[in-house]
């Protein structure tokens, strides 16, 4: 006979007295799973999120790379949706403000841009920011590009944003010629995913053959030594804001961008968001956390008899609250798996989405982030468990035993 | 036959559930290893309230239950419950199995329940066990206590008394749902036990159950009378 109970000989210790228990009663261990995978879920994908714009913003502030930028009056809005949202356009004016502003006291390095847009491009369906840059002088893009890159990009070349769908032999289609692309950046969740960039030199090449193509929606014409903004790096010992102020003061047709008060301004509408996703999560966990101990409350109470027989069978005090506390850590652990789970599935494929929505550059984390969440947010769901049934444990414990010798069967 | 050391002892054991009302009233009992000794009396005499006194469960009024010299409500809990555990085998009056376990889980529970470091599953024990009770045919499958009648629910209960070796077996009314045959069976067993050296105190109504018994004691409005010897 030995051989054939072995099948069910597998010992019954407190895991498994607990896991039996759970799949008697199939109902109420689902109904709790199911909230503990809602505080999973909550937690994990809040914290997804939060974590996910805060590295946007800070990729953001990389990218701006300059402390100022100088525009034609009123296009400072523009200027910021280029950057920011996505939200091609374009605008110039003078050239030769970058002079002037260059020898100004205070301003370590000046360098022009020039923004163009293009509908006509066949890599993509929506308008492409085109950003031209002087390697002659420019500090912000190229310490990037180069990076990407390891050299300096050749004239006809161009640099794709993660959005631009290049072609499989690596060139992009504008105005009906195709021109190499050196390299695609990695995703930003700012302007810069739309935008694609070059020399002056490689911008006038793709000028003239738009103009050569006689196309329906040609291209602006730019006027020679027109720019659209001049990118300005303060000395140091300057304040940009005082600088800016300056130039301002002494050009009337320009517009000063300050890119910390840019990204401030996000940051601050980031922190509030962010608050208000962890307050959140806060609140779902506490909430959870009681009316979970009451739920195991209750069912201590129910389960009197129980515990009674189990303490006449001489389990210990002890014994029977690590009983508890085991079952509710195996449905909040299961909960939690699954509520993070769940969150990962609606939180990853919607990420950009997410951003889009919420008007605020997201990035999804970084794969050692997203593990250390994972274990996080799980680590947390599980332990609500054992910390709502706290209360339960210690009334299973004090459960009389007389109880189940009275009532009978 | 020279009397055996006594394995428990009971000193002026008594319980008022309300003040002034006594169930059990002053009972004094000596109870050797090997012996088999069962109480009769009147539904509402105290039974099965000296059982649970005597099982360590149900905390008396006044007096002492002394097992192998340890006084059940003196010690800690903790060390209460394991030595109910460990050598306290008790089949009360409802069967009270565990619903979500098998019968054969249910049998080798208190094995389980042990303090730690226990190698094994009793698996083969409880088997053997339920054998002895006529009911081996529920070693092999995972019947739950809800598919069983409650006689052989009764027989289960009698079967986990037994599977951690226990030096004293308490039973209220074991044979109350059985047919005369199971029922002597049953006493049959409680007599091989007692012959092994195991101290068996039964609770019963049933005169013929008594009747195998080595002494009878009679309780009667709480009080405990000793009937007759046997030899
Ligand atoms: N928990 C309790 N609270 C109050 N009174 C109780 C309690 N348990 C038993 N009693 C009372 O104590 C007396 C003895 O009860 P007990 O259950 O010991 O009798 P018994 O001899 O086992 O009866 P039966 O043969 O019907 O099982 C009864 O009068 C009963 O009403
Ligand atoms: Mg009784």
């Amino acid at each position: 006979m030995g051989g054939r109970c072995e099948r069910f000989s597998y010992p019954l210790g407190t895991r498994r007295l607990a896991w039996e228990n759970i799949r008697s009663r199939p109902f109420r261990s689902l109904c709790l799973m199911l909230a503990a995978a809602v505080v999973g879920c909550s937690l994990f994908g809040g914290s997804v999120l939060v974590i996910g714009l805060e590295r946007g913003l800070r990729s953001v502030g990389e990218r701006f790379g300059a402390d100022l930028m100088v525009v034609p009056a009123g296009a400072a809005r523009k200027a910021e949706a280029i950057l920011l949202g996505g939200d091609p356009g374009y605008f110039h004016f003078d050239g030769g403000v970058a002079d002037k502003i260059a020898r100004m006291d205070g301003v370590e390095r000046v360098s022009p841009q020039l923004f163009m847009t293009s509908l006509s491009a066949d890599c993509c369906d929506a308008l492409v920011q085109l950003v031209a840059f002087d390697p002659a002088t420019d500090f912000v893009v190229q310490p990037w590009l180069a990076r990407s890159l390891g050299s300096g990009l050749r004239d006809g070349e161009m640099v794709a944003g993660n959005n631009i769908l290049v072609r499989p032999d690596r060139t992009v289609r504008l105005f009906g010629r195709r021109y190499p692309v050196a390299a695609k950046l990695a995703r930003t969740s700012t302007g810069f995913d739309t935008s694609l960039f070059m020399s002056r030199a490689t911008a006038r090449q793709v000028v003239a053959a738009a103009q050569a193509e006689e196309l329906d929606s040609p291209i602006d014409p730019v006027p020679e030594g027109a720019v659209s903004a001049v990118m300005v790096k303060v000395a140091e010992g300057h304040t940009p804001v005082y600088v800016a102020w300056r130039i301002r003061r002494d050009n009337p047709g320009v517009d000063v961008i300050v890119s910390q008060s840019v990204v401030s301004a996000i940051s601050g509408s980031l922190r509030k968001f962010t608050g208000r996703v962890r307050d959140l999560s806060c609140a779902i966990w506490l909430a959870a956390a009681l009316i979970l101990a009451a739920l195991f409350a209750g069912s201590a109470n129910g389960r009197k008899k129980e515990f009674a027989l189990l303490r006449v069978l001489g389990a210990t005090k002890g014994r029977l609250a690590a009983l508890v506390l085991c079952e509710s850590a195996l449905v909040c652990a299961a909960g939690g798996a699954l509520g993070v789970a769940l969150a990962a599935l609606a939180v990853f494929p919607f990420n950009a989405y997410i951003g889009v929505k919420l008007q605020l550059p997201m990035l999804t984390p970084a794969p050692e982030a997203v593990a250390a969440l994972v274990v996080a947010s799980f680590a947390a769901t599980a332990a609500l468990g054992p910390l709502a049934a706290g209360f339960a444990a210690v009334k299973a414990g004090a459960s009389d035993p007389c109880l189940t010798l009275r009532e009978g069967e | 036959m020279a009397t055996p050391a006594p394995l428990v002892e009971v000193k002026g054991l008594s319980k008022e559930y309300a003040p002034g009302v006594a169930a059990v009233a002053g009972v004094d009992l000596a109870l050797g290893a090997g012996e088999f000794a069962c109480v009769t009396g009147r539904s509402g005499s105290g039974k099965s309230t000296l059982l649970n006194m005597v099982a360590g469960v149900l905390r008396p009024t006044s007096g002492a239950v002394l097992l192998d010299g340890l006084d059940l409500f003196g010690v800690s809990d903790r060390e209460a419950s394991l030595v109910r555990n460990a050598k306290i085998g008790y089949v009360s009056q409802g069967a009270n199995l565990l619903g979500g376990l098998s019968v054969l889980d249910n049998v080798r529970l208190p094995f389980f329940l042990a303090a730690a470091g226990r190698s094994g599953d009793a698996a083969a024990k409880a088997a053997a066990l339920l054998e002895q009770v006529g009911l081996g045919r529920f070693a092999r499958t995972r019947t739950r206590p809800g598919e069983i009648s409650g006689g052989e629910a009764r027989r289960v209960a009698i079967a986990r008394a037994l599977v951690n070796d226990p030096s004293l077996v308490l039973a209220d009314e074991p044979t109350g749902d059985l047919d005369p045959e199971n029922a002597a069976a049953v006493m049959e067993l409680f007599r091989q036990i007692a012959h092994q050296g195991v101290a068996v105190l039964l609770a019963t109504h049933d005169p013929a159950a008594a009747a195998l018994a080595d002494r009878a004691l009679r309780m009667e409005q709480g009080r405990l009378t000793e009937c007759a010897t046997r030899e």
